[in-house]
C-alpha cells in the first residue's frame, strides 16, 4: 500500500532537522500544475511506455483529485503524490506484462519521431538500453537512482519524498551508480564485440 | 560520490530528455485533467463541458472522460453530501468557464487509443447509463489499463447505493470491489465506505472491526475521520 503522506512525512521527520512553515493545501488545480512533470517523469522511468503515459498520468490525477482530502500540508504534496504515482505505474506495469506475455508489440520500438533516422534510432536504442538497465536494478536503488539521476533531485529532497533517512539515500544511490555504471559499460563492451567482423 | 562513466552519463541524458513531457503533453493531459476536474462540481455542467471537450479533443477522448469523471462527480458529491455535516461541506469550486486551449497531436496515444476501441467490445457493467456516452467508452473500461477507473466505478456504485438508502447493495458493489482490487489504489475509501455502510445497516460491531482495520493502517486517514463521524463513532 503506498504509505500516506503523514506517514511518509513521520519517517522524513526523523532524519530532517526543524521544523518547516505549515503552508495552505494546494487546491486540486493547482497541484496539477505544479506536480504534472513530476509525475510524467517518474512514470516514463518506472516503466510506463508512451502508448500509457496518458492513461497513467490521468490515473493518478484522478486519485489525486478522489484522496484530495488526505492531503494536510503543502510540503507533503510531493511525497504523497509520489506514492500514488508509483502505485498507479506499478498497476499498470502489472497490467502491461499480462497483455506482452499475449505478444503485443512494444510500441516504443514502434514510433516514429521526428528526429532523422539515423538520431532517432540512436535516441530510441539508449532509452532502451537505459530502461532496460533500470529495470535490472532492485526496485529501492532504482528509486533513488531515478529521482536523482533523471529527475535530478537533492538526497534532501528524495529522503523526503521517499520517506527514508538521507544516509539511505545516499548509500543507495552509490550502489545503484555501481551498478548502472557497471552494466553500461557491459552494454557498450557488447556493442563493440558485435561491430567488430 | 563517485563519477559514472561516459556511457552511463549519456543513458541518464537520454532519459532526462526522453522522459520529459513536451509542451503539447502538457497541454492536452492539463485540459483532459482539470477539464475533468471542473465537471465535479456537479453533473448539471457536464453536457457542456463535453461540448467543449469534444470540440477540443475529439468525440471519442471527450466521451471516455465523461465516462471517468461522471461516476467519480457522483461519488464525490454523494460522499460530501452523506459524510460532511452541513457547516463542513465546500463550496463547489467556480467553474472555468472559458475554453482551454489544447495543442493539436497528430498521432498521439488519444487518437491510437480511440480507433483500438472501435474494434472492442463494450464491457463497464459499473459504469452509471450515458445517454451522452459513445460506444467506446464502454469498451474503454475492458481495456488492461483501466483498473482505477473501474475501481472508481464500483465505489462510485457503492456510494451512489448507499445515499439511496440501499446498504446492501453497497455491500455487493464493496465485496466485488474487495475482490477484484483487494490491494487497489482506492482501498482506504472502500473500507471507509464499507464502515458507513456497516453502521447504515446497523452492524456496529463489524463496523467498529473496519474502523479499527483503517485506524491500524492509516491513523490520520481523512476518510477514517469523516467514516467514524458518519458513524457516531468516537
Amino acid at each position: 500500500m503506498a504509505p500516506s503522506p503523514a506517514e511518509s512525512a513521520g519517517r522524513a521527520a526523523t532524519t530532517l532537522a526543524g521544523p518547516e512553515p505549515t503552508l495552505a493545501v494546494p487546491s486540486f488545480e493547482e497541484l496539477c500544475a505544479l506536480h504534472f512533470d513530476f509525475v510524467w517523469k517518474c512514470a516514463r522511468a518506472f516503466g510506463s511506455k508512451s502508448d500509457e503515459i496518458d492513461d497513467v498520468v490521468q490515473d493518478v490525477f484522478l486519485v489525486v483529485q478522489r484522496r484530495h482530502s488526505d492531503l494536510k500540508e503543502e510540503r507533503l504534496a510531493r511525497s504523497w503524490i509520489y506514492g500514488i504515482t508509483r502505485r498507479v505505474v506499478s498497476t499498470h506495469r502489472r497490467r502491461r506484462r499480462e497483455r506482452d506475455s499475449r505478444g503485443a508489440p512494444d510500441i516504443d520500438s514502434l514510433r516514429s519521431t521526428e528526429e532523422s533516422p539515423l538520431a532517432a534510432a540512436e535516441r530510441q536504442g539508449q532509452v532502451r538500453v537505459l530502461s532496460a538497465l533500470l529495470d535490472a536494478l532492485d526496485e529501492r536503488k532504482r528509486e533513488v537512482f531515478v529521482l536523482s539521476e533523471i529527475l535530478e533531485m537533492s538526497g534532501r529532497e528524495i529522503a523526503e519524498t521517499i520517506g527514508v533517512p538521507m544516509n539511505t539515500v545516499y548509500s543507495r544511490l552509490r550502489a545503484a551508480r555501481e551498478e548502472f555504471d557497471a552494466a553500461a559499460q557491459r552494454q557498450r563492451k557488447s556493442l563493440e564485440r558485435r561491430r567488430v567482423p | 560520490m563517485k563519477e559514472m562513466s561516459y556511457e552511463a552519463c549519456q543513458l541518464v541524458d537520454a532519459g532526462r530528455e526522453a522522459f520529459c513531457p513536451t509542451d503539447a503533453d502538457r497541454a492536452r493531459l492539463m485540459a483532459a485533467i482539470t477539464g475533468a476536474a471542473s465537471l465535479s462540481v456537479g453533473v448539471a455542467v457536464a453536457v457542456g463541458a463535453q461540448r467543449t471537450l469534444s470540440g477540443l479533443l475529439n468525440v471519442a477522448h471527450a466521451g471516455r472522460l465523461l465516462a471517468v469523471v461522471l461516476p467519480v462527480a457522483a461519488g464525490a458529491y454523494i460522499w460530501h453530501a452523506t459524510t460532511a455535516s452541513p457547516a463542513s461541506v465546500q463550496p463547489p469550486a467556480p467553474v472555468n468557464p472559458q475554453p482551454v486551449l489544447v495543442a493539436p497531436r497528430a498521432s498521439g496515444p488519444v487518437e491510437r487509443e480511440a480507433e483500438d476501441e472501435a474494434a472492442e467490445p463494450p464491457s463497464q457493467p459499473n459504469a452509471p447509463a450515458s445517454p451522452e456516452r459513445s460506444p467506446s467508452t464502454t469498451a474503454e473500461a475492458s481495456k488492461p489499463g483501466n483498473e482505477i477507473r473501474q475501481e472508481v466505478a464500483l465505489l462510485s456504485k457503492a456510494q451512489a447505493a448507499l445515499s439511496r438508502g440501499r446498504p446492501q447493495e453497497a455491500l455487493e458493489a464493496l465485496a466485488e470491489h474487495a475482490a477484484r482490487f483487494p490491494r487497489g489504489v482506492l482501498s482506504e475509501e472502500r473500507a471507509a465506505t464499507r464502515a458507513r455502510t456497516l453502521c447504515a445497516l446497523g452492524r456496529r460491531q463489524e463496523a467498529e472491526n473496519e474502523l479499527k482495520r483503517m485506524e491500524k493502517l492509516n491513523p490520520t486517514s481523512a476518510y477514517l475521520a469523516r467514516a467514524r463521524e458518519s458513524c457516531g463513532s468516537r
